[in-house]
């Protein structure tokens, strides 16, 4: 079975993080656990993959944090900011423009 | 969970201790705690579950550039060296335990040895058999003090087969860290204890020789001069405290060592002592005069002791080195840290 390379998805880590917090704040696990399950299990972020994109998100000022403890466990939360969602609305245009070009160079498709 | 805790700890044992590095392992291990969690929520074992949360934990080389600990990634790893695993650690905390108590008992032996000459001197008080006891005493002095020699060269020598620890780039791993700071503590509180009634018999070592000199004033009849004996039961209560105070001071030696092995500035440093500086290992040829002072001291304490005691055969009044010299070591540790 093809898996997908880490270098190919990694410039669109941040898409699916960015998209994920569009509605409503999240943590570090449920992120993940909502990549696996729209991924339909064909794609598991690494914990150190999800931190090192929270890290640098929070620095480029797209996403924010702030510690809640109401459910009982001290959990991380993060947030996204206006300025990430510019971010995540270009990623999302240069996303529709790669598919458009490398689709036009694809001869194979998983059905054949 | 005990687990993933040591694994996280020791991947990050080498990393700055930097508010970026302990927020970056806080967080990794919230995210490991809820998979593992949710993992047995769906009946997994805890075998499958620390394995599926480790192998899916990723590498800590992608955390590099955002921590700013890319040099301290790419060098220190090397220079750090190997992690000790957990049986050579605990061969050595026997080791030292054991070298604790073989010191200790050469000390008492040659704080003893003059026993049987002053007790038999105090028997035979007349004659043949005074010769005779003279002689007898002389032998089991110069046994007692062979005996003593033999135990220092061979417990220097196990000692020293541990060298490595001290002169080679090595680290502890979390969990061994852990168990070596538990058993420190652990022993922190007897240790007191035996140092306290050490220090309390070398004060109070004059007492029942006070006595016993009244018991002999009153009982003039007795044939053994109970006076004379008396001067055997100041130094069993001195040998018996310094063997206390010797041992107790030897003991940690060994947990200190290992504890020190982490760098200060790391996250694996959190169980370092806090009294200590951090040297790491030292560099051969890196000794101080310090290191050589500490290495010959109590074979030149020893030599001090006899040479001192058979010139001037003040035997009542010689064993005063010992405690002296157990201050000293104290300062000169204090000193080279």
């Amino acid at each position: 079975m093809t898996t997908i390379s880490s270098d190919v998805i990694r410039g669109y880590n941040d898409t699916m993080i960015l998209y994920l917090l569009l509605d409503h704040d999240s943590y570090g696990y449920e992120i993940s656990k909502e990549i696996r399950r729209i991924s339909e299990d064909k794609y598991v972020i690494k914990e150190t993959t999800l931190y090192s994109a929270f890290n640098r998100m929070e620095r480029n000022g797209y996403i924010t944090s702030y510690v809640d403890q109401s459910t009982g466990k001290r959990r991380t939360y993060y947030q996204i900011t206006e300025l990430g969602r510019n971010y995540y609305k270009e990623k999302c245009e240069e996303w529709n423009l790669t598919q458009e070009v490398i689709s036009g160079f694809i001869s194979y498709n998983s059905e054949n | 969970m005990e687990a993933i805790r040591n694994y996280l700890e020791t991947m990050f044992g080498n990393l700055p201790n930097t508010p970026e590095v302990l927020r970056a392992k806080d967080e990794l291990l919230q995210m490991m705690e809820d998979k593992y969690t949710e993992l047995k929520e769906q009946g997994k074992s805890e075998n499958e579950a620390v394995g599926t949360v480790i192998s899916e934990f990723g590498n800590l080389e992608e955390l590099a550039e955002g921590l700013g600990i890319k040099n301290a990634m790419n060098t220190e790893q090397t220079a750090q060296g190997r992690i000790l695993n957990g049986n050579e650690v605990k061969s050595y905390l026997e080791m030292c335990s054991k070298h604790a108590y073989r010191v200790a008992l050469g000390v008492l032996l040659c704080i003893l040895c003059p026993i049987p000459i002053i007790f038999l001197e105090a028997i035979g008080t007349a004659g043949r058999t005074a010769v005779i006891f003279e002689a007898i005493g002389t032998c089991l002095l110069f046994l007692m003090v062979g005996i003593a020699v033999g135990i220092f060269i061979y417990t220097g020598t196990k000692h020293s087969s541990f060298d490595y620890i001290k002169t080679q780039p090595l680290r502890l791993d979390f969990a061994t860290s852990k168990y070596v700071h538990e058993q420190h503590n652990q022993s922190k509180a007897a240790c007191t204890v035996e140092f306290t009634i050490g220090v309390v018999l070398c004060v109070i070592c004059v007492i029942p020789a006070v006595i016993m000199d009244g018991i002999h004033e009153v009982s003039k009849f007795t044939t053994i001069n109970i006076s004379e004996a008396s001067g055997a039961l100041v130094l069993l209560f001195v040998g018996v405290g310094v063997f206390l105070i010797v041992h107790s001071k030897l003991r940690f030696s060994g947990y200190t060592t290992l504890l020190s092995l982490n760098r200060r500035d790391s996250v694996g440093a959190n169980y370092t002592t806090s009294q200590q500086n951090n040297k790491g290992y030292v560099k051969p040829g890196e000794e101080t005069w310090l290191d050589i002072i500490a290495q010959c001291y109590w074979p030149t304490i020893t030599c001090i002791y006899f040479m001192w005691s058979f010139v001037s055969f003040d035997w009542h009044i010689t064993w005063i080195i010992w405690p002296l010299a157990a201050i000293g070591s104290a300062l000169l540790g204090f000193i080279r840290e």
